[in-house]
């Protein structure tokens, strides 16, 4: 896996790569995930004509001999696309693996392949070619959601309950590795074919398709995963903490006192030394807070322009009038419910046409736009709206239909 | 279609203010508001257009911001054309609160896209730059929170204010 990476950033790199593609193998998108189905399903072929009469358990505790025999599994995997292009010129160039582009570059990998990962991988591929659909008939997903539902659900299990400052557990750490580069493996695959010349064997010079990695891939995938291991490295430096947490602390509090509960009960609740944390350890947190905000940032620029980028499905082009028009009745539905009772004291900004705070918060981002709820009640209130939310996600794709129309 | 045929022998309009005075105006640039778009096109260009909403010293503001936004009479706004502008539209927003929030209001009822960009930005950015306490004191909004309930929004939010 961590041998695609590398050959998905030299890829980008080296733009006067040109390999010529057979026909089959022009539609490349899902390939890999093909292949490694295919590889999959050979190896099982494998394993059980060569198993005998042994059992599974059998194969699965020897944790050496099936480690090595899944190894070659994978190796064949990773390497059949190596092999369709071992005959072509440019190899070599393939096998620039050194490059600064990859950010995992001094990590190995960090995970060895158990038999057991094959088959939770197998698993986790059908559920996702599959979808909902067991029975394989039309109604599966589109592969982009099914990745995408994919990568939501590992990351609800890995962090879904991290509620703790602690350094993530190394079970749930190689698991989301391991994971997540099966389920971004497809993405080594999205290439985008640009036009090249090649220098035929007779002094021709010829006009071919080369791949080249989709850009937005080239783009974002390696800022994500560099945001990714900075988050977990923040989580890694969370040893020898001066702050602890109260075990079982709130959350029997919560239930017991009921009088004076907090509404986050289930959350532990953190202890620091009654002298409070030394000056090293604050500024320590302080800047992790900071890097943490940072990646936040980042991350969400990234979602931006990415949603940016996509084309609207016209499905939501044409609804957008409507539900505009819906919103407008809504709007004007709640405003008397939401109305401010004491206009006298109210100042015109406080008192500002609903509308018009919409559109101005619009424009705040959103880490910020939290702060700005504290200033008054009516305020408070037209950020409650569920409509805000919408309309945050309506501002999203008006721009986008704005952009399509200019074009 | 016929109305504005008939008014290109027209080519201005006046506009009158809530307080009465009244301002001639360039048909084309005035049209800059689609409200005022739509009274001259259901034919009010024989007589005054009122907007009441407005006051005097504002509408002056706005009529300047339609004469520099009026579409140019001879084809394209050129580049240089638009970064001159832009530096303008910045100016013509970093005004005083008071000024802000008429002009912003202005921008609504007359429904000046361009205008009503530029000034929600223009206070989204003053959101952003400013502490809550600052914000009210900005723009004189009475908090008007119990410190119990403003404990309490903020508990929710705590982190947004590291």
């Amino acid at each position: 896996m961590m041998g695609m990476r590398r050959r998905l950033a030299c890829c980008t790199r080296d733009r006067e790569i040109s390999i010529d593609f057979d026909e089959q193998e022009r539609i490349m998108t899902y390939n890999g995930l093909e292949s490694c189905i295919l590889n999959n399903h050979s190896y099982e072929n494998e394993s059980r004509t060569s198993r005998g009469d042994e059992c599974v358990t059998d194969s699965l505790d020897d944790g050496g001999s099936s480690c090595s025999s899944s190894k070659d599994a994978f190796g064949s995997f990773s390497s059949k696309w190596l092999t369709m292009k071992r005959d072509e010129q440019s190899y070599d160039e393939w096998e620039l693996s050194e490059s600064p582009q990859h950010f995992y570059v001094n990590e190995k990998p960090a995970y060895a392949i158990q038999f057991s990962d094959v088959e939770a991988m197998k698993e986790k591929f059908a559920k996702l070619l599959l979808g909902e659909d067991v029975t394989g008939g039309s109604k599966g997903q589109t592969t982009a959601l099914a990745l995408s539902n994919g990568i939501t659900n590992l990351a609800a299990t890995v962090f879904g309950e991290l509620w703790k400052l602690e350094p993530l557990p190394e079970e749930s750490k190689s698991k989301w590795r391991k994971e997540m580069d099966w389920l971004l493996s497809p993405t080594n695959y999205m290439v985008e074919l640009v036009p090249a010349k090649q220098n035929g064997a007779n002094g021709r010079t010829l006009e071919i398709m080369t791949p080249k990695a989709r850009a937005d891939i080239h783009m974002n995938l390696p800022a994500l995963q560099k945001l990714d291991s900075m988050l977990i490295e923040t989580l890694d430096s969370m040893v020898n903490t001066e702050f602890w947490y109260a075990e079982g602390g709130s959350r029997a509090e919560g239930r017991n006192n009921s009088g004076r509960q907090s509404k986050r009960w289930w959350l532990p609740s953190p202890q620091v030394p009654k002298t409070g944390l030394s000056d090293t350890e604050r500024k320590k947190l302080l800047h992790q807070g900071r890097v943490v905000h940072q990646v936040f940032k980042a991350a969400k620029s990234i979602n931006e322009n990415v949603l940016l980028e996509m084309p609207v499905p016209a499905i939501i082009k044409d609804a957008l009038p409507k539900l505009g028009k819906e919103r407008k009745k809504w709007m004007k539905s709640k405003r008397v419910s939401y109305g401010v009772n004491d206009i006298a004291d109210m100042c015109r900004w406080g008192e500002l046409d609903r509308d018009l705070l919409t559109l101005i918060f619009l424009r705040v981002p959103e880490y910020d736009i939290s702060r700005v709820r504290l200033v008054c009640k009516s305020w408070l209130a037209v950020m409650e709206d569920p409509f805000f939310k919408i309309m945050i996600v309506m501002d999203i794709v008006e721009k986008i239909r704005g952009e399509y129309e200019d074009m | 279609m016929s109305s504005t045929l008939c008014c290109s022998f027209a080519k201005n309009v006046t506009l009158r203010s809530s307080d009465g005075q009244t301002f001639e105006v360039e048909e084309a640039a005035a049209q800059v508001s689609q409200t005022i778009k739509r009274m001259i096109e259901d034919g009010c260009t024989g007589s005054v257009i009122p907007v009441p909403n407005l006051t005097g010293p504002v509408l002056a503001l706005v009529i300047e911001y339609f004469k520099k936004h009026s579409p140019p009479s001879d084809g394209c706004p050129t580049a240089l054309l638009e970064m001159e502008i832009k530096d303008w539209d910045a100016k013509f927003v970093a005004v005083d609160n008071d000024t802000l929030l008429d002009l912003t209001l202005a921008a609504h009822y007359l429904e000046i896209q361009g205008l009503l960009d530029l000034t929600c930005h223009r206070v989204a950015d003053i959101l952003n730059d400013n502490s809550v306490e600052k914000i009210r004191e900005i723009f004189h909004i009475k908090n008007d929170f119990t410190p119990e309930e403003e404990a309490e929004e903020r508990s929710k939010i705590q982190w947004a204010f590291e």
